[in-house]
């Protein structure tokens, strides 16, 4: 062993455990809050997909009246279903979805109408794809585009605008990210199509 | 305190890391399509070279020269996850804004490149400030590319529209491709703006 190995390995345990530790501290202090934002993040992220108008600067207690209000939190299996309803008419169930994006795994909510044949709304609530490139499916612009928009017949049910049936815009510069976006929504409204054939 | 101002110069303009050192250049070409993002990555790495540099620096006597890299490495992942936890607690619109960026600023050379090249050798209030330096140098590389490409791109700054519907936007600069250009661009200009430093630099290497 060579001259002062045990010193730097001491030194290295010290620094570690003394930087954990820390860091520890820290994410123990702030889980709570950060759990609260999440919470807010996704009941704000339900609410837009049903189209219910949220206001950015709106306070979390104003999100959550609404959320309240508008929102049933049921299951589906095993898989949570959100209904919602408007004046007492249901408007729809919401659900979350999926899968593989480009850089990692992409989360968000889709909601459709009670027929089940239209999409209301999408949004997404994860996702780690390049930002300024596939970062954009976060932008109002690509996720209004799912706004009220009728599927087809059979799997898939949507598609990108070059084609025949094509009723949203890819994003530019971001054909993996678009490409696997519009596999999550059609194979997740699949998935959920098939598992409420018996009804709701 | 003419230390001080010396760190400040070369920092931002006669040793900048991006034009002079090359250093940063992956996230500078991936970031800068947008001002906002540019500005946010930049503020990201000035408190984290910053702080990395001041612990490297403090803990420099006591670190065995074979494993500082590994210590350097512990100190700036730190910091960075310590930046991410504060912005998901706080700021949350902020984080979601950033996303992945915030990670991105674990890969950043120039963090570790300062911490080797300065703070492994510089007492602690120095090499803060050098920190400091080098991330307003990268900062301001940054904003300038981006707002070209930000403006020629979408025609916005910081996503405030500024040029009318008549501009047809170079949906190029915002892609990839748009920032290799403006990329070499800067350089070949701040290179032609400080000619005389390039011959020292071959005087000394020759």
């Amino acid at each position: 062993m060579k001259k002062g190995s045990l010193y730097a390995i001491i030194f290295m345990i010290l620094i570690t455990a003394t930087f954990t530790f820390a860091l520890a501290a820290l994410n123990e202090n702030t889980s709570t809050r950060i759990e609260a934002n999440q919470l807010l993040k996704q009941q704000r992220a339900i609410l837009y997909v049903f189209n219910i108008s949220t206001e950015s600067r709106m306070p979390a207690d104003e999100i959550n009246r609404l959320y309240r209000q508008h929102i049933q939190e049921g299951t589906l299996g095993n898989y949570a279903v959100y209904e919602a309803f408007q004046d007492g008419n249901p408007l729809g169930y919401a659900f979350s979805i999926e899968g593989s994006g480009l850089w990692g795994s992409i989360r968000g909510i889709v909601a459709m109408n009670p027929e089940l044949d239209k999409i209301i709304g999408v949004d997404f609530l994860a996702h780690s794809e390049t930002p300024g490139l596939g970062g954009r499916i976060d932008e109002l612009w690509f996720k209004e585009q799912f706004r009220n928009i009728s599927l087809g017949d059979t799997y898939p049910f949507i598609f990108y605008k070059p084609a025949q049936e094509g009723l949203v815009d890819s994003i530019s510069g971001a054909t993996a990210t678009s490409k696997a976006v519009l596999n999550i929504i059609n194979e997740d409204i699949h998935s959920f199509k098939e598992k409420t054939k018996g009804g709701i | 305190m003419p230390k001080a101002k010396k760190i400040f110069i070369e920092g931002i303009w006669k040793d900048n890391p991006i034009f002079r050192q090359i250093l940063g250049i992956c996230s500078a070409l991936a970031v800068t399509n947008l001002m906002l993002n540019s500005l946010v990555m930049g503020i990201g790495l000035i408190f984290v070279t910053s702080f990395s540099s001041l612990t490297v620096s403090i803990l420099r006597t006591f670190t065995p020269k074979h494993i500082r890299m590994m210590v350097q490495t512990l100190i700036i992942s730190s910091y960075v996850i310590i930046v991410d936890i504060i912005l998901k607690a706080y700021y949350p619109a902020m984080s979601e804004a950033l996303g992945p960026y915030v990670g991105l600023i674990i890969t950043n050379c120039i963090i570790m490149g300062r911490c080797e090249a300065f703070a492994q050798n510089n007492p602690p209030l120095a090499s803060f400030l050098d920190g400091i330096a080098s991330g307003i140098g990268y900062a301001f590389i940054l904003l300038f590319i981006a707002f070209f490409r930000e403006l020629a791109g979408f025609g916005t700054l910081f996503g405030i529209p500024v040029l009318g519907a008549w501009w047809m936007k170079w949906s190029i600069m915002v892609m990839p491709p748009g920032a290799f250009f403006m990329l070499a661009i800067v350089l070949w200009l701040a290179r032609n703006l400080s000619p005389e430093d390039e011959k020292e630099k071959e005087g000394v290497t020759a």
